[in-house]
């Protein structure tokens, strides 16, 4: 994890202080935190397949449940665990209220005509990952991503997830399975090589 | 939970799959305009001090109590059906077999996330390889110290208790025993001893051993105090005979 200043060149523009207070430390320190996670929640908000239409604000909801509970985190710990439980519980909830799962219209990124060709294999490779994402159910989903992409120990999954271990494995090694039938149908279907 | 159909373990992935894998690790910097946008909605919203405000979930209050009214309703039928059912087939197989997809912990609510436990970066888990690779783990055994062996040991614990738990569905208590005693047998230590212990236990239930469910659920209690297994574990012992 980075320690990006919030003056570097991702901070926010500064908004004029018309009669609004001035944070004060600890608000300081949490949104320095969600600056710094913020590209990795974004991510993460994509994965769990949050459109782009919705993206931000779910991101505005994440933080301000993170903000809101900001004194039970223990700064010790990495952030970015504790981030993905309050992603994944605001995309589920988000799900649920839109009742229906929407598979994402366009994986965005950078214009591929622009990249040079290694930039543009892993553009491909991202978007391919992220589609083949969204054909796993969210649950599996969530323990996949956990565990194979943010690289988060299993005890770790299961306590972030609450829930019990022999599930995280179970669901882990459905994912797996579900990714790689996933990978050949697109091989099959030529979208990848 | 469902099984592997052809009751084998997951193939590893491949290296193509790994490949793409890799490249989904490394979080790539968003666009700084939408950076821009987000942040400054999150330090507007920390300006207006509205945060406690508009934390709260987007369901409306009203919408709350209407679900939780239902909820209350929905539980109060099915305790209703539940209890009936017993009353009418005592037989051990009439009662849930899925102890432990029914004792998955649904995600709670966004407004009551816990407080992560401390991350560490691990190694990529490996893919499980065939049980014949993996010898039999005796009490005593000294365990692997590789983070990949160990994994791939607790993959071959899933599939050991797997079979417990097809067993339990079938409603076939003495095998789910025998199985959880080749469990214990092979990996006294192991980390699914919490999930074979309530397996144990619910054969026990099954199996009409009262006396002896009780005192492994005591044990239970003792060794996993802070389980997420005990409340299921407490309603079956409740539905005994």
């Amino acid at each position: 994890m980075g320690s990006a200043s919030l003056t570097g060149p991702h901070s926010a523009p500064e908004q004029p202080n018309h009669g609004v207070r001035a944070l004060d430390r600890e608000e300081e320190t949490c949104l320095h935190a969600y600056q710094r996670e913020l590209d990795y929640l974004l991510r993460t908000l994509k994965r769990l397949g949050v459109g782009p239409v919705d993206i931000e604000d779910l991101a505005q909801d994440v933080f301000l449940i993170l903000r809101r509970n900001w004194q039970q985190y223990d700064p010790t710990c990495s952030l970015r665990p504790y981030l993905f439980a309050i992603a994944f519980r605001v995309a589920s909830s988000h799900r649920r209220r839109r009742w229906r799962e929407v598979p994402l219209p366009v994986v965005d990124g950078p214009d591929s005509a622009l990249c040079p060709d290694g930039l543009l294999e892993a553009d491909q490779a991202r978007n391919t990952v992220l589609k083949v994402l969204q054909t796993i159910p969210l649950p599996r989903r969530a323990v996949l991503v956990m565990h194979d992409l943010d690289e988060v120990p299993v005890q770790l999954v299961a306590t972030t997830l609450s829930i019990p271990l022999f599930t995280v494995y179970s669901r882990l090694r459905k994912a797996r399975r579900e990714v790689k039938s996933a990978i050949v149908r697109m091989q099959e279907r030529g979208a990848i090589r | 939970m469902k099984v592997d159909d052809s009751g084998r373990m997951i193939p590893p992935f491949c290296p193509m799959v790994e490949a793409l894998l890799a490249h989904e690790r490394t979080i790539v910097p968003q666009v700084s305009l939408v950076r821009a946008r987000a942040l400054a909605r999150a330090r507007n919203a920390l300006r207006a001090g509205d945060v406690m405000a508009l934390a709260t979930s987007s369901v409306p209050r009203r919408g709350w109590r209407l679900l939780f009214a239902a909820t209350a309703g929905i539980a109060l039928l099915a305790s209703a059906a539940a209890a009936y059912q017993l009353l009418r087939s005592p037989a051990p197989s009439a009662r849930s077999p899925h102890l432990l997809q029914c004792a998955q912990v649904a995600p709670s609510s966004a407004a009551t996330e816990t407080a992560p436990a401390p991350a560490a970066k691990s190694a990529p888990v490996r893919a499980v390889p065939p049980a014949s690779t993996i010898p039999a783990q005796t009490p005593g055994t000294s365990r692997p110290t590789n983070p990949a062996a160990k994994e791939d040991i607790v993959f071959e614990e899933l599939r050991l208790l797997e079979r417990a738990q097809q067993s339990v569905t079938r409603g076939d208590y003495a095998a789910v025993l025998a199985v959880t005693t080749e469990h214990e047998r092979r990996y006294s230590g192991g980390r699914l001893c919490e999930e074979r212990e309530a397996l144990r236990l619910r054969a026990l239930i099954g199996l009409g051993r009262s006396h002896e469910a009780r005192q492994a659920a005591a044990r239970f209690r003792h060794d996993f105090p802070r389980s997420v297994l005990l409340l299921k574990l407490d309603d079956m012992l409740a539905s005994s005979p």
